[in-house]
């Protein structure tokens, strides 16, 4: 029997390695998978929330927005990587500190 | 169909939906042929027409006269205890309105899909532009027609005044064209700041613009005496402006600059036409009493003569019929003026068809002129009716159309006009045998109608009769008769509305008997359902005893003939001559047009170039110079003051400005810490408050 729980606990074991992605890796388009990851495990949750405690299709709606949401957001995303790319010849988050105050 | 508010409402609208469709989009990102602008406007005014003839035509006898009043009309502008209600209403009068005008309009449209498409021998580059004008001309006309209350017909009002200032001024290159635009716009706006003091005497003693509530406002007496006969006259003053009556007359000829089918519109059925009909309502309505009656009257009998004599000498085609345009509007206010407001619509309406197609009939030959003076180079005035004549045989249908027209307006039996313009001189004549002082209004009636046959019947015989250019004067006379000799005949698209308007200039569609108002008398005189009962009174004299029908008939038809006798002897036949007459003083005269655009041009254009000269003159002296001698006192004072503001400046100011930098500073020092420029660094920092959040509702919750 799979409960609420399953579905949180999987949920945050992918934000948990989404963050770590994120925070760790040496190259921007390895952070944006793990934006991505963080992203389906709101969607996770969104939707376990809806099945077992709403009811409804709101949760799934709101997935979908989500799922469009990211779509966009990884097109932009990668538009400034490349940008970057061409302007500093590297997308390495840590030689990228231009904006140094 | 039933007549609805959606059917008003599209009826309504169309025009306008063309008109925004042809103004945004047509030419500036639809790229098509150019005919699909006047396609747009085509159905603009078709649509309307159509649903006119299936929607409103049909209602025509039912008894109930009011057809449609919005049960809750719009609350449009709503400034506490200022609101205005607007609606749409169908009455009888407007039923045939409707007609008219939706019917001349898309005649007109369609006459101008052929005569705009070349100027100059060059492709006509703001084609689509004169149909959007068309389209909103058409809409103001409807709106001013359909409105149930003087606020959306004054809204109506202006447009057309707008839409003509754009259409006079279309040809913006000549310098004419601009001025008679100007001239067009500030002549009516005089009677429209009058129209409009009226309104507000209206709408300050009654608390409404709505007609019904207006007219039973003026029954229950909100509104009598000094101030109705005031309300009344202001009110009129609109109408003689927009109608062009004495003495705001002069901008209509000078509107001929226009294209011809605009002179059309102008003249037929939309501007001209408010004036009468707006004078009309206001005598349903009561808003004209005796003394303001009388003050129409008068006006009106005076402008039939006056420019119907001016007419006789005038030699450009336009302007002939310009003239007469003005002088059977003066026989419109007249029958208003005598309280028979049935004969002055009915005259507006078959005015409105046959003056319609005297104006495209004058557009087909000039078209025809035009491009045969273009093609043989010559630089001869294709509307000077000395460079026409013998158009007859080159041009059969458009002489034929004309013809038929011609014999309308100079009131000869078997014709519209002959219909109503005895149901006016009748009224007249009644008037005057139940007034005897005011014998005077009959005797301008009847002169005029011989004037109005004599100068029709020489216009055409000049036109059409005789032999090609034989009135042609200067040096190019020769190449002009054998330029004449190639005109051709217009196309279809410009002789079926010839065809159409001429239809109805007859008398059988408007009474089957030849010689008496036929159903359309009976439409119009029927008890409006929306107004008080007392106000059908005024409608009951004006009539007159059938024998004065009879005496009337055979005044006027007699007069008519004579004139049209007297024109072919001087022109047809060249039996007297009118070289004795022409070098005469009163020719002169006529010629000047009794100089009163010599008058206005003295009295209000110089003085008010004058004015703007010497207060331009004002400003630069005075004005200017004592801006400059303030700037000078300043300058001094503030050297005065100099060591006292510099050390304030120094010591207070510019400490504490930088004390302030000086903080700033600091912070920013503490601030740019923080801000390493690494992603990662910032992100730990977020994904730090989310943990550290997490736990603050996790334990809040527990």
């Amino acid at each position: 029997m799979i409960t609420l729980t399953h579905y949180l606990a999987v949920s945050s074991l992918l934000f948990v390695f989404g963050m770590f992605a994120v925070l760790t890796r040496r190259n921007a388009i390895a952070m944006l998978m793990g934006v991505e990851l963080i992203l389906n495990a709101a969607n996770l949750n969104f939707v376990a929330f809806s099945k077992y405690v709403l009811g409804g299709v709101l949760g799934q709606v709101v997935g979908l927005f989500v799922i469009v949401l990211a779509a966009a957001e990884a097109a932009i995303a990668l538009a400034i990587i490349l940008d970057i790319y061409q302007e500093l010849a590297t997308i390495n988050p840590d030689e990228t500190t231009e904006l140094k105050g | 169909m039933e007549l609805s508010g959606t059917l008003l409402a599209i009826v309504l609208f169309a025009p306008l939906v063309a008109f925004l469709i042809q103004i945004l989009l047509v030419g500036r990102w639809v790229r098509g042929p150019r005919v699909a602008g006047a396609v747009v406007s085509l159905l603009g005014v078709g649509v309307p027409f159509f649903l006119v003839l299936v929607g409103v035509v049909p209602h025509l006898f039912e008894p109930t006269a009011v057809l449609w009043v919005p049960q809750a009309p719009l609350r449009w502008i709503d400034l506490g205890p200022l609101s205005f209600q607007v609606g749409l209403m169908v009455d009888n009068t407007t039923k045939v309105l409707l007609f008219m005008v939706t019917l001349v309009c898309l005649m007109i449209h369609l006459f101008s899909v052929e005569y705009m498409k070349v100027r100059d021998g060059e492709p006509e580059p703001y084609y689509s532009r004169f149909f959007a004008y068309l389209s909103l001309f058409t809409f103001a006309m409807i709106l001013l027609t359909l409105s149930d209350n003087l606020l959306t017909l004054f809204i109506g009002w202006e447009l057309m005044g707008l839409c003509s200032y754009l259409l006079i001024g279309f040809y913006y290159e000549r310098k004419s064209a601009q001025d008679a635009a100007i001239k067009a716009f500030l002549t009516t706006r005089v009677g429209d700041v009058l129209l409009l003091i009226g309104l507000a005497i209206v709408w300050a003693s009654v608390g409404s613009l709505r007609l019904p509530e207006v007219a039973q406002g003026v029954q229950a007496g909100a509104i009598k005496g000094w101030l109705l006969t005031l309300a009344g006259l202001f009110l009129f003053a609109g109408a003689v402006g927009k109608s062009a009556q004495f003495p705001l007359h002069t901008w209509l000829p000078d509107a001929m600059e226009g294209p011809t089918p605009v002179s059309a519109l102008i003249h037929a059925a939309t501007m001209v036409a408010a004036g009468v009909y707006l004078a009309a309502r206001m005598l349903q309505v009561g808003l004209f009493d005796e003394r303001t009656l009388l003050v129409v009257a008068y006006v009106g009998g005076f402008t039939a003569l006056f420019a119907a004599s001016i007419a006789l000498v005038q030699t450009d085609i336009k302007r002939v019929l310009a003239y007469s345009t003005v002088s059977q509007l003066g026989y419109m206010m007249l029958a208003v003026g005598v309280g028979n407001y049935t004969a002055a619509l009915f005259h507006l309406l078959t005015h409105a068809f046959f003056k319609a197609c005297l104006f495209l009939g004058s557009g087909s030959v000039i078209h025809a002129l035009h491009e045969a003076f273009h093609r043989h180079h010559l630089h001869a005035d294709a509307q000077d009716m000395r460079n026409m004549g013998g158009l007859r045989r080159r041009m059969p249908l458009t002489f034929g159309t004309f013809l038929i027209a011609t014999l309308a307006i100079s009131g000869i039996p078997l014709t519209a006009g002959f219909l109503s313009k005895d149901a006016i001189l009748a009224g007249s004549l009644a008037y005057v045998l139940e007034h005897p002082q005011h014998l005077m209004l009959a005797v301008f009636g009847f002169i005029a109608a011989a004037m109005t046959a004599f100068y029709m019947f020489r216009l055409v015989f000049w036109t059409f009769a005789g032999t090609p250019g034989g009135r042609a004067l200067g040096p190019e006379a020769d190449a002009v008769r054998g330029a004449l000799a190639e005109v051709r005949e217009s196309s279809w698209v410009m002789t079926v509305p010839l065809a159409v308007l001429a239809f109805f200039a007859l008398w059988i569609f408007w009474s089957l008997h030849p010689a008496s108002e036929g159903w359309i008398a009976e439409v119009l005189s029927g008890a409006e359902g929306w107004l008080p009962e007392a106000a059908h009174r005024a409608e009951a004299h004006g009539h007159g005893p059938a024998s004065v029908h009879l005496w009337t008939m055979v005044l006027s038809v007699g007069l008519a003939l004579l004139g049209v006798l007297v024109a072919a002897l001087f022109y047809l036949y060249r039996r007297w001559s009118t070289e004795r007459f022409a070098q005469g003083q009163f020719a002169r005269v006529l010629e000047a047009k009794y100089g009163l655009d010599a008058l206005y041009d003295w009295a209000f254009v110089r003085n008010a170039h004058r004015l703007s000269q010497w207060s331009g003159r004002f400003d630069l002296r005075v004005i200017d110079g004592a801006v400059n001698g303030l700037a000078y006192l300043v300058v001094g004072a503030r050297h005065s003051f100099t060591w006292v503001t510099g050390a304030i400046d120094r010591y207070v100011v510019d400490g504490a400005v930088n004390g302030v930098a000086w903080l700033l500073r600091q912070l920013g020092a503490g601030f740019r810490q923080l801000q390493t420029g690494y992603i990662q660094g910032y992100l730990l920092v977020v994904f730090s408050g989310l943990v550290a959040l997490a736990f603050l509702i996790s334990a809040a919750f527990r």
